[in-house]
C-alpha cells in the first residue's frame, strides 16, 4: 500500500508535519533533552518549551493564561472535566467524540441542540443553565464536521453571567480563523498541534491565570504539578512551530474558500436538489466542505473516491472505527433522506485546483452512474 | 578525537534517541501521515499499520500478545490508568487494598496518594537497606481486600532489580493483580510477562532510545485484568485510551523496541564492562559507597555517596558530566532523595548521591575522563574539607553536636 499519487482531502482529521518543522525535530531529537535535569541540557530544554510557549501564546492572545503541554486535545479536554467536581456539565450536541464522551459519574450532563445551519441553539442554551454556579459549560469553536464557525465568546459571556465556567474546544479553529482569547474569553482551552501541520501526540490545555484544578496525571512535579511526566520536547517545540507558521499564514487561509465555493457549485450543478451543503448558510471554515446526497450512502461513495485514489472521510475519524450516520447531521434536524450520505471534503491551502477539478470529474462519473432514487 | 562536553552520564532521566529511530520517525511524518483512525482512506489504512506493526514490536519484547499492549503518552501516564484503573473498577468487588513500595517512582506514589484521597487504604512498605522489597513482609501485607500490588522492576535512583519472578509467583497465589513499572527496565532487562506473571506492565518509550511523549500500557488477558479507563472520548485504544494514536511516536517506540530486542545483550555486555570499570575506580577512592545492591542490579546505573565533600560542591565541580542526584524528576527541587531515606543512608550522605548512568552511547574513553576527573575533584574537595580531616582523625562526625552561630 502507498500513499503515492493520492490525493488527500481530509485535512480535518490530521496534516501533514511542515517540512522545517521536521527539520527542527531531526535535529533536537538527538540530543537527551530532560526539562527536569539540572545539567545544561536542561536548561536548554527549558528554554525550547518557553519559546514555544511564547509561539502559541502569540497566536491566540493568550497572555493571560498558562499553558500546560498535554498529549493531544483529548487529554486536555479530560483534565477540564475531571478536574473538579462539577455537579452539572453542559455540552453541545454537535461536539467532537473527546467532549461528548466525557462524562464524569458524579456530574449531571445535559445537551444543548443545534439549530438547521449548523449553530449552537443559544436559547436552548439559556433554558439549561442550572440555578447553582458549580458548573462547567464546554461547546467548540468550529464543529470538525461541517466547519461552522460557533458563538463562542457570546456563550462564555453567558456562562460568566450566570458564574459557570466555560470550556471551549478549539481544536479545528487553532490556525484557520484568528482566535482572540482576550475576547473570547474562555476560562479553559484545547487545543492540538497536529490538525496545523505539527506532529502528532502532544496538545494543550490553556487556563485562565489563577484558575486551579486536580491533574488527571500524577508523579513528578513537571508542569507545576498539573501534568505529570516528561515532556514531549520535540512534540512540543514542533507544536509551537507551527503555531508560529499558523499565524503568518493565517491569511492564506480563508483564501481556500474560493476553492471550496468552486467545489460546491460545481457539485451543486452535477446533483442539483439531490445534494445538501451543510452549513453553507452561516459562517464556516474556508477549508470545509460537507455535503450530502439524497439516498446515497456515504460507505458507497468512500470506495468509490478510494478505488480512484481520493481520500475523504464521512465526518469525523475520532469516532471507533464503525464507519456510522453522523451525530451532528442527526442534531442539525435534516431530512432522513440525507442521513446517510455525507462526506467531509477538507482542504488545505497546497490544495489546487486540480485536485478539485479531478474530485468533481469522479464525483460526476459516479453521482450519474448510481442508481439512486434521485429527485 | 577530542572529547564532546558534557559527558551524558544521566541516561534514566533520558536517552538520545537511536539515529535509525530518528529516520524512521522523519520516515513516517514525510510520507504517512495519515489519522490511524481514519477509516476510509488509504492514509489512515497505512498510519494504522504502522500502529500495528509497533505493536508488534513491542509485544515481542516481554512475550506477550499484541492485543495485551495499549499505547499512552507514556509511563507516568501508564502508571496512573494502572493502579487507578484496576483500583477503581475493583473497588465494586469490595477490594480496596493496595500495595506499593516507599521507593516507587513519584508518579506510583502520587497516583496512590490520590486513591487515598478517594477513601482506598495503600500500604507503602519499607524496603530492606539493599533497596530490595522484603517478601515476607509483602506477603504478611496482603489482605483479602487487596487488588492490586505495584513494585517496580528497575529503581530509577539506585538501579537495583527486584525480584521479579517471585513477587509474580506470590500476587498469582494470593489473587492479587501484580503491576510493574518497567519504565527503566524495559528494553535494558530481559522481561517475561509469563514467566513473571506480570500483569500489568508500564513501558516508556524516551527511556530505550525512543522518542518522548509516547510509551505503553501492557494489560493481561489471560486471566483478564479489567481497567476502569480514566480517559474518556473517541474510545481509541478499545476504550482504555482515548485520543489520537500517534502515528510517528508509536513507530519510533516500537522500532526502539525491535532494536532493543536484538541487540540487548551486546549492549549489556559493554555496558557491564564499562559500570564494572567505573565501579572499581571509584570505590578506589575510598570512603565512596554504592547505593543499593551491589549484584541485584541494573549496571548502566550506579548510586554514588562521597563521604567527607559537602552537599552541592560535588555537582559543581564535575561540571563536565550531565549527571543527576536522585531522579530527574525531583531533582530540580534539591530536597534530600526520599529512596535514599527509604534506604537508611544518612542525610549527610543522601546529599552527597550521585547517579551515573552508562548506555548505548557511551564510550570507554568518556568513562576514562569521567573517572580521571572525578577522582581529582574528590581529592580536591576533600583536602578542602573539614569533614574529611575529622574523619581522618577517627573523629565521628555523628557525634558532634553542631551549634548554629
Amino acid at each position: 500500500m502507498t500513499n503515492l499519487n493520492k490525493i488527500f482531502l481530509d485535512y480535518n482529521s490530521t496534516t501533514p508535519v511542515d517540512e522545517t518543522i521536521i527539520a527542527k525535530i531531526h535535529e533536537i531529537a538527538k540530543l537527551p533533552l530532560n526539562s527536569s535535569a539540572i545539567h545544561s541540557l536542561g536548561r536548554y530544554a527549558n528554554t525550547l518549551i518557553d519559546e514555544s510557549k511564547l509561539q502559541i501564546t502569540q497566536l491566540l492572545n493568550a497572555y493571560n493564561y498558562e499553558i500546560i503541554f498535554t498529549s493531544g486535545a483529548t487529554e486536555a479536554t479530560n483534565t477540564v472535566f475531571f478536574g473538579n467536581n462539577f455537579d452539572d456539565i453542559i455540552i453541545s450536541s454537535i461536539e467532537h467524540a473527546s467532549v461528548y464522551n466525557c462524562r464524569p459519574q458524579n456530574s449531571k450532563i445535559s445537551e444543548i441542540k443545534c439549530k438547521q445551519n449548523g449553530v449552537i441553539n443559544i436559547e436552548d442554551f439559556i433554558k439549561k443553565i442550572p440555578q447553582h454556579k458549580n458548573f462547567l459549560v464546554s461547546t467548540m469553536l468550529c464543529n470538525n464536521e461541517t466547519g461552522v464557525i460557533q458563538p463562542a465568546e457570546e456563550i462564555a459571556q453567558i456562562t460568566h453571567q450566570n458564574l459557570g465556567l466555560f470550556h471551549c474546544d478549539a481544536v479545528q479553529a487553532l490556525g484557520k480563523i484568528p482566535v482572540d482569547l482576550e475576547k473570547i474569553n474562555p476560562d479553559f482551552v484545547a487545543i492540538s498541534a497536529h490538525k496545523i501541520n505539527g506532529p502528532q501526540g502532544i496538545g494543550a490545555l490553556l487556563y485562565r491565570k489563577g484558575l486551579d484544578f486536580r491533574p488527571l496525571i500524577f508523579g513528578g512535579k513537571q508542569q507545576k504539578s498539573k501534568r505529570a511526566g516528561s515532556l514531549n520536547i520535540t512534540g512540543i517545540v514542533g507544536f509551537g512551530q507551527a503555531c508560529f507558521i499558523a499565524k503568518q499564514k493565517l491569511k492564506d487561509f480563508s483564501k481556500i474558500a474560493k476553492l471550496r465555493d468552486y467545489l460546491e457549485e460545481q457539485l451543486q450543478i452535477i446533483a442539483q436538489s439531490n445534494i445538501i451543503f451543510l452549513g453553507n448558510e452561516t459562517t464556516r471554515l474556508a477549508n470545509t466542505c460537507l455535503y450530502s446526497i439524497r439516498n446515497l450512502s456515504n460507505q458507497t461513495q468512500l470506495i468509490n473516491f478510494d478505488l480512484n485514489n481520493i481520500c475523504v472521510s464521512a465526518g469525523s475519524s475520532c469516532s471507533s472505527g464503525v464507519i456510522s450516520q453522523s451525530r451532528v447531521l442527526q442534531a442539525m434536524g435534516i431530512e432522513n433522506d440525507f442521513l446517510d450520505g455525507a462526506i467531509r471534503v477538507s482542504l488545505s491551502p497546497q490544495t489546487s485546483k486540480s485536485e478539485i477539478d479531478y474530485f468533481i470529474k469522479i464525483f460526476s462519473e459516479f453521482y450519474n452512474r448510481a442508481k439512486i432514487n434521485k429527485k | 578525537m577530542t572529547l564532546k562536553l558534557p559527558i551524558y552520564m544521566d541516561y534514566q532521566s533520558t536517552t538520545p534517541i537511536d539515529p535509525r529511530v530518528i529516520d524512521k520517525m522523519i520516515e513516517v511524518m514525510k510520507n504517512d501521515y495519515g489519522n490511524p483512525h481514519s477509516r476510509s482512506h488509504s492514509f489512515g489504512w497505512k498510519a494504522e499499520e504502522i500502529v500495528e506493526i509497533a505493536r508488534r514490536q513491542v509485544a515481542k519484547l516481554i512475550n506477550a500478545d499484541e492485543k495485551e499492549i495499549f499505547f499512552t503518552s507514556g509511563a507516568t501516564e501508564s502508571n496512573n490508568i494502572a493502579i487507578k484503573g484496576v483500583a477503581k473498577f475493583y473497588e465494586n468487588s469490595q477490594k480496596n487494598h493496595i500495595i506499593t513500595l516507599e521507593t516507587e517512582h513519584k508518579c506510583v506514589i502520587n497516583s496512590c496518594r490520590d486513591l487515598e484521597q478517594d477513601g482506598f487504604v495503600v500500604s507503602y512498605l519499607p524496603v530492606q537497606k539493599n533497596g530490595l522489597v522484603d517478601l515476607n513482609l509483602l506477603e504478611k501485607s496482603i489482605t483479602p481486600q487487596t487488588s492490586i500490588i505495584s513494585i517496580m522492576s528497575v529503581n530509577n535512583e539506585i538501579g537495583v532489580i527486584q525480584p521479579l519472578e517471585e513477587i509474580g509467583k506470590l500476587c498469582r497465589q494470593k489473587g492479587v493483580f501484580f503491576h510493574t513499572d518497567c519504565a527503566q527496565a524495559f528494553g535494558k532487562i530481559p522481561l517475561d510477562v509469563e514467566k513473571m506473571n506480570i500483569d500489568l506492565m508500564s513501558i516508556s518509550g524516551h527511556k530505550i532510545y525512543g522518542p518522548k511523549g509516547i510509551g505503553a500500557l501492557y494489560i493481561r488477558r489471560k486471566p483478564r485484568v479489567r481497567i476502569k479507563s480514566i480517559f474518556s472520548g473517541g474510545g481509541q485504544e478499545r476504550g482504555i485510551r482515548s485520543g489520537t494514536v500517534p502515528t510517528q511516536l508509536v513507530a519510533g517506540l516500537g522500532l526502539a523496541s525491535e532494536i532493543a530486542f536484538n541487540e540487548m545483550s551486546q549492549d549489556n555486555i559493554r555496558i557491564t564492562k564499562l559500570s564494572k570499570k567505573f565501579y572499581d575506580a571509584l570505590t578506589a577512592l575510598t570512603h565512596v559507597y554504592l547505593n543499593g545492591d551491589k549484584d541485584h542490579r541494573y549496571a548502566g546505573n550506579l548510586n554514588f555517596s562521597f563521604a567527607g565533600i559537602e552537599g552541592e560542591s560535588m555537582i559543581m565541580a564535575i561540571k563536565d558530566l550531565a549527571v543527576s542526584s536522585g531522579s530527574a524528576c525531583t531533582s530540580s527541587s534539591l530536597e534530600p532523595s526520599y529512596v535514599l531515606h527509604a534506604l537508611g543512608v544518612d542525610d549527610e550522605l543522601a546529599h552527597t548521591s550521585i547517579r551515573f548512568g552508562f548506555g548505548r552511547f557511551t564510550t570507554e574513553e568518556e568513562i576514562d575522563f569521567a573517572i580521571d576527573l572525578i577522582a581529582k575533584k574528590v581529592t580536591k574537595l576533600r583536602e578542602m574539607s573539614p569533614l574529611w580531616d575529622m574523619m581522618q582523625e577517627g573523629i565521628d562526625l555523628k557525634s558532634i553536636n553542631w551549634k548554629s552561630h
